[in-house]
């Protein structure tokens, strides 16, 4: 199909008043409501998070495969995630990319009346990233193969062999490009040839040679599985389809929109071409009337707005924030995160690190949902993404070893992310296991936002091995075990904590996380028999929640308790005693009292000891 | 006149790279004067006192020494000298140059001239770094799997290559991805030789728990486990393992992996009858039968074998896990009437005060390597593994096995032994230089079973090790490469074809399930 003919000044000015506003809006969407800085630390959440690290070894290994540049170039661009405007000016630019090589796509089949969809691709890159996925590597796969449809059909020559060869020699670029995302293009040359071109054999040959490219330069050259050799970055890849996120199957849904959509729209294009002959149909009138530029940029800020309402995942959000105040030791940040999710066992575990660092757990950690699962994961501990979130707890508390396997399991699902191999080189220093640290941190130097830390660590390798002036490493070890027991299928939480205050009495952590445990698990006389280590740290008086598992523990003076020179305050004691009655007065009706007590003690221990089942809702409801 | 145009800027073009290459050649460094530094420069790997095989790939190396520029001049005393500049240190030897030098100077030493040039900018010699060409090649191929460093979870990239040793160059033989994920189990060859070859899969998508025999370029797929493997020398059957290995984890010490042997038993496969047998001599329901390895004259097939603990359940076994020590045992085999002999010991654990694991046998016969630690069967994780050796020949005079621990083994674990198809190398993985990294080393064993030094296996870039978070283990020598690979081999593990075998065996041990073994 001939080019149409020449837009009007008019609808120019229009088009290009529009997509300013749009991309602008669109770009302003990201950086200050999604923040793309906790996708970038999402792992565990956010599948499909290509790595990058500088130097020709890492270039070679990825590039020199069907679809390495790609991935390459993802991963490069995945690392300005890092900082929200960076990753959202990245995130723009391809949308933006994808919105011209549409439109221009759609201008060369002649229908420039319907450029209007090229905002769709723009749209759906949206809607997926409001729903906190990132497949930053199948939309620059699709957006290289939308580009070479472009340039095939600018440079398309009149003679069928000339066609046919440079469809050939940009076949053989783009699959080594984009992998199997090399049949979308093949597709829309296709598709172009038989509607607009109406090139029969052109199309019969562009079909036999594109699974034929595929075959032998993916199979043969590239010596990668068939299976790959036509899927790969494609939104049918098993790489891709293996994912088993929340919500994944709507997500599977826009990506094969995303891989799919242009040539749908060619090929309703091209239908409507054989059935409908005026050619104004296609190109449309211009238009001078305001209202309808007004109505039409209206329409396709309230399609772009209904999709992001209707996708936006504030759950997500509130869980990867989380999960980013955390990574970064920004407690009350991570705190008032947390209240959009805190029903999630994560949120609960990623709170008590938070109430622990604001010195704050064995007082108020009853303020929050709360449950045994949740501080050790250890029924969890088969679900992969787990082993994300306890880590970085793990560490602290110096169970150093733990940290370590699922650091590396996360390492295997995951990916050579930067943060994880940023605290296996942390824990290979610490147990001054130096040749592994080194190899971590030849691989960290290589990253962008870490190299800095890397080399700093490296040089301190050299000057002081020890690590003697390094504040974080000694903390590490002075906490680690130094005894060594084994784990064969699980580990029992509290003999782990009781090993690492055996080997240093004065880890707060571990102690207060072993206060924690019992009073999760009711066991009062744990809590009693435990007090003494009190005096190991310098509490100025017994912690709120301890005083009343103690007072629970006498039962009203029942039991004598060595409290070991510290004294349960009267204000906790009259607490106690109203907090009895009450609950007596109530004794046929547990709801009615839990009803009365909530005001005065639903923070309490007394409160989730008797009405565990009533704290699941969140605080400030009423039950 | 359009013709002569174009043939002028043809010539322009021609003489300005020859004028380019003149510049750059009058231009290049030149040492004339140096001073000399008595010492031995650092380089990285440090190939002094090596012995090397006449056909390996470049010793390329990076001189950590403060400087603008470095040179190194390599020689020997029958000529060729190689003169490499470079400004960061690293120095890369021309391919084509090296192997002629070493070609030529086989049996001599090598030498090699560190220079470096200061600040002041003067040149400074350090002490010649002398290594010795060996006499007899090192096998052109070597297989082995590459895999992240993990402690359990294997869903990242896994892929058996072979690297040709004469070059840098390193070829897939079969990634995991072919097969949606999983594990690559050992692989082995009969006698060095690709054209028999059995590797093990285990895929978590659908495609079960298999066995690969590859023979003579034809690949069938044996729906069975197969443990360590060994390959009788007349390649009528191969040796294999069934064993239940759960891994348990350290809290306390370095290494955080490790496993214990909870059953297993020895049976073979039989490639002609497509049968998978056993004998209660090397699978008895007391014993831990495990790590066969067949003598040169396949007449004698060695293994490992422990007292299973009384209990077998994880918990029990794992309190027990420290009293579990391996002997070494054989049993004798023949070949024609398929019948077995009694099991006689070798070297037991209470002699040697330490636990015997992965033998391995040069292909003459003479010596027998093997890895000893503190306790159990894998040494890959336990930092005592030392390699040791022990003369077959000589235990065949004097009747007594006698062995010795080989000067080479380092402070961390050493493991995964094979010999090439002249039993003059010696290749092992080693954690000595790079903790959890495993990397391969190759050392020369000469005729009275000295070994030498190791050398790390080269690559083309020196400071790859230093941050390549990939391990390199079970490295296997062969004399040619292993020509089916890639998809070939992947079509046959998606395929639904499978080797029919008659498996009549039925012990304690083998569930194929999902369990870690390694």
């Amino acid at each position: 199909m001939k080019e149409t003919s020449r837009k009007s000044p008019v609808r120019i000015t229009t088009g290009f008043s529009r997509e300013i506003l749009f991309f602008v809006s669109f770009y302003l969407f990201l950086w200050l409501v999604i923040d793309s800085r906790f996708i970038y630390y999402g792992n565990g959440i956010i599948s499909d998070c290509p790595v990058f690290f500088s130097g020709w070894t890492f270039f070679r290994e990825t590039a020199f495969q069907p679809g390495g540049f790609v991935i390459y170039i993802s991963g490069f661009l995945s690392e300005f995630l890092y900082y929200a405007w960076t990753g959202a000016l990245v995130i723009t630019a391809l949308a933006l990319c994808l919105y011209e090589t549409t439109k221009a796509i759609i201008n060369k089949t002649g229908a420039r009346r319907f450029q209007g969809l090229a905002y769709v691709l723009p749209i759906l890159v949206l809607i997926l990233y409001s729903r906190y996925t990132h497949h930053i590597t199948l939309i620059m796969a699709v957006l290289a193969a939308l580009v070479f449809t472009y340039l095939y059909l600018d440079f398309r020559f009149a003679g069928k062999a000339k066609s046919f060869l440079l469809f050939l020699f940009m076949s053989i670029v783009l699959y080594m490009l984009a992998a199997a995302a090399y049949f979308v293009f093949a597709a829309l040359c296709v598709i172009y040839e038989l509607f607009f071109g109406r090139r029969w054999l052109m199309c019969a040959l562009y079909l036999l040679s594109a699974a034929a490219i595929a075959y032998s330069e993916g199979v043969i050259f590239f010596n990668v599985s068939i299976i790959e050799a036509f899927s790969d970055l494609l939104a049918f890849s098993w790489k891709i389809v293996i994912r088993r996120n929340p919500r994944w199957e709507e997500t599977l849904v826009l990506l094969y929109i995303l891989c799919f959509f242009v040539p749908a729209v060619a090929i309703l294009l091209g239908i409507l071409r054989v059935f409908i002959k005026k050619e104004v149909f296609f190109t449309g009138r211009p238009s001078k009337s305001i209202l309808k530029r007004f109505l039409a940029t209206a329409f396709l800020f309230l399609l772009a707005g209904g999709a992001v309402f209707y996708s936006y995942d504030g759950e997500t959000r509130g869980f990867l924030a989380v999960n980013y105040y955390a990574w970064h030791s920004e407690w009350d940040k991570l705190l008032k995160a947390s209240r959009s999710c805190w029903s999630d066992f994560y949120v609960m575990h990623a709170v008590n690190r938070a109430l622990y660092h604001t010195g704050r757990l064995a007082t108020d950690m009853f303020a929050f949902p709360q449950h045994p699962g949740a501080m050790s994961f250890e029924e969890e501990v088969r679900a992969p993404s787990f082993k994300w979130k306890r880590f970085d707890t793990h560490m602290e508390f110096g169970a150093l070893n733990l940290a370590e396997m699922d650091l590396t399991r996360c390492l295997e699902l995951n990916g050579r992310r930067p943060m994880i191999l940023q605290d296996l080189a942390l824990i290979k220093m610490a147990k001054g296991d130096l040749d592994s640290a080194r190899v971590y941190l030849g691989a960290l130097s290589q990253t962008i936002f870490y190299s800095g830390w890397a080399k700093r660590y490296l040089a301190q390798l050299e000057s002081d091995p020890n690590f003697v002036g390094d504040e974080r490493i000694r903390y590490l070890r002075q906490n680690m075990l130094k005894k060594d027991p084994v784990v064969f299928e699980s580990y029992h939480y509290d003999e782990m904590l009781e090993g690492l205050l055996e080997a240093n009495k004065h880890n707060r952590m571990a102690f207060e996380y072993l206060m924690a445990w019992y009073l999760l698990n009711g066991q009062v006389d744990k809590i009693a028999s435990n007090i003494g280590r009190l005096n190991d740290f310098n509490y100025m008086r017994i912690p709120r929640l301890y005083e009343e598992a103690l007072l629970l523990y006498k039962g009203g003076g029942k039991t004598e308790v060595d409290l070991q020179g510290w004294e349960i305050s009267a204000e906790s004691a009259k607490r106690f005693n109203d907090f009895i009655e009450i609950y007596n007065r109530y004794s046929y009706d547990k709801y009615r009292a839990a009803k009365e007590l909530w005001g005065s003690y639903g923070y309490s221990f007394l409160f989730y000891r008797f009405f565990s089942n009533y704290r699941q809702k969140k605080p400030n409801e009423q039950i | 006149m359009s013709k002569y145009r174009n043939l002028t800027l043809v010539l322009a073009l021609a003489l300005a790279a020859v004028s380019l290459c003149v510049l750059l050649y009058g231009c290049r460094e030149r040492i004339e004067s140096f001073d000399t530094v008595d010492r031995l420069p650092r380089i990285r790997p440090d190939y002094s006192g090596i012995v090397l095989p006449p056909n390996i790939a470049p010793l390329n190396f990076a001189v950590e020494e403060d400087g603008l520029h470095y040179c190194a001049k390599i020689y020997s005393k029958n000529g060729g000298v190689i003169e490499v500049f470079s400004r960061s240190g690293k120095i890369a030897i021309p391919q084509e140059a090296w192997h002629r030098l070493l070609g030529n100077n086989r049996g001599q030493q090598l030498y090699f001239d560190v220079y470096v040039k200061g600040q002041s900018g003067r040149w400074s010699r350090y002490a010649c770094v002398t290594s010795k060409i060996a006499d007899e090649d090192i096998d052109s191929f070597l297989v082995y799997r590459k895999m992240n460093y993990t402690t359990i979870h294997f869903k990242g990239p896994m892929a058996v290559y072979q690297r040709d040793l004469r070059s840098f160059e390193e070829m897939l033989i079969l990634n995991n991805s072919s097969y949606k994920g999983g594990c690559l189990n050992c692989h082995s060859f009969c006698r060095n030789h690709p054209d028999k070859m059995l590797i093990g899969i285990r895929s978590f998508k659908g495609y079960g728990i298999s066995t690969l025999f590859i023979e003579d370029g034809k690949v069938e797929k044996i729906r069975a486990k197969f443990g360590y493997t060994s390959w009788h020398p007349s390649g009528k059957l191969a040796v294999y393992s069934m064993n239940n290995l759960p891994m348990f984890w350290h809290l306390g010490r370095t290494e955080v992996r490790d496993t214990v042997n909870l059953d297993s038993s020895l049976a073979y496969f039989l490639p002609e009858t497509s049968q998978l047998k056993t004998s209660p001599e090397i699978s008895q329901k007391e014993q831990l039968e495990n790590w066969p390895v067949w003598s040169a004259d396949g007449k004698f097939l060695y293994f490992c074998r422990a007292l299973k603990p009384a209990s077998d359940t994880k918990t029990t076994a794992g309190e027990k896990y420290k009293d579990i020590r391996y002997d070494l045992v054989r049993i004798s085999y023949d070949v024609n009437s398929d019948q077995w002999g009694q099991a006689e010991e070798v070297l037991l654990a209470k002699d040697a005060g330490r636990s015997i694991a992965m033998p391995s046998i040069s292909p003459d016969g003479r010596w027998l390597s093997f890895c000893m630690i503190d306790y159990g069967y894998f040494p890959c994780w336990q930092s005592d593994s030392d390699l040791y050796l022990m003369d077959l020949e000589a235990a065949e005079q004097t009747g007594k096995f006698e062995y010795r621990r080989l000067d080479i083994s380092s402070s961390e674990s050493e493991s995964w032994q094979s010999w090439s198809s002249n039993s003059r190398w010696l290749v092992f993985s080693s954690k000595r230089d790079y903790g959890v990294f495993t990397r391969t080393y190759i050392s020369y064993v000469d005729r009275e079973g000295k070994v030498y030094k190791p050398i790390l296996l080269p690559q083309k870039d020196p400071a790859l090790y230093d941050s390549c978070l990939s391990t390199y283990t079970v490295p296997e020598m062969i004399i040619e490469p292993v020509k089916v690979a890639g998809d070939k081999l992947g079509r046959v593990i998606r395929g639904s074809s499978e080797v029919e075998v008659d498996m009549p065996i039925t012990m304690a041990t083998p569930k194929a399930d999902l369990s870690e073994d390694f």
